[in-house]
């Protein structure tokens, strides 16, 4: 799916400079689509690790609370 | 109708029809939004629980700070196991029903913080429904990729 449209983004932006006027915006559109949400999977990994570095690291600040460490100023 | 309007609206008509050829967002993207706002949620329900402890609000005993971030950090390790769940999906492959477990466990902790919340300020209770709204997304995120 990812491979079609970004293919599809490439040969737009080729053929940009023989489509007609009325056409220029097409690849710009599909690279929007793109950059919408399109991410690779790869991508989308790292970005779900990090969630989990975050989750994490937060989860550890309510530990400390629930044991009683985190006195009041 | 100009020749020209008439031309963009079905080039937008085309490339739309494209896009949505090439299908939606994938579950383990789905998932990754909605586990990433949930997140989000939840961290500035957290700081504003927070706020409301070092402020000595008197809505907020140790007793109910205690099990506010009990059940806070029972749902950050829930939002960790979804994450880990998109990152172990399969490319192209969807989620079991198993996999709903874990959100069904968020639902219940997410109640019981709106729960324990009762008589904060707007504020806080406002962040406490973020949460909730957030989620339920998250929950969604990961039916709609049930098969």
């Amino acid at each position: 799916m990812k491979v079609h449209l970004q293919h599809l983004a490439a040969l737009a932006t080729a053929l940009q400079p023989f489509m007609a006027p009325q056409l220029v915006g097409v690849p710009q559109l599909l690279g929007a689509l793109i950059g919408a949400g399109l991410l690779t999977d790869a991508q989308i990994d790292d970005h779900l690790r990090e969630t989990i570095a975050l989750a994490l690291t937060a989860k550890a600040e309510a530990d400390r609370a629930v044991r009683g460490e985190d006195p009041q100023s | 109708m100009t020749e020209s309007v008439r031309t963009r609206r079905v080039v937008l008509l085309a490339v739309l029809l494209v896009a949505s050829a090439c299908g939606g967002v994938s579950p383990k993207a789905a998932i990754d939004r909605a586990d990433r706002s949930a997140y989000v949620a939840l961290r500035t329900f957290q700081q504003a629980e927070t706020g409301a402890w070092q402020t000595r609000q008197r809505w907020l005993s140790a007793d109910r700070h205690i099990e506010i971030n009990r059940r806070v950090s029972a749902a950050y390790q829930l939002i960790a196991d979804v994450a880990n769940l998109g990152i172990s999906l399969p490319p192209g492959s969807h989620f079991t029903v198993d996999d709903l477990a874990a959100l069904a466990k968020l639902t219940q902790v997410v109640a019981d913080i709106l729960q324990l919340t009762k008589g904060a300020p707007p504020a806080v209770q406002q962040q406490a429904a973020v949460l909730e709204g957030k989620a339920d997304a998250l929950k969604v995120a990961v039916a709609g990729g049930v098969r």
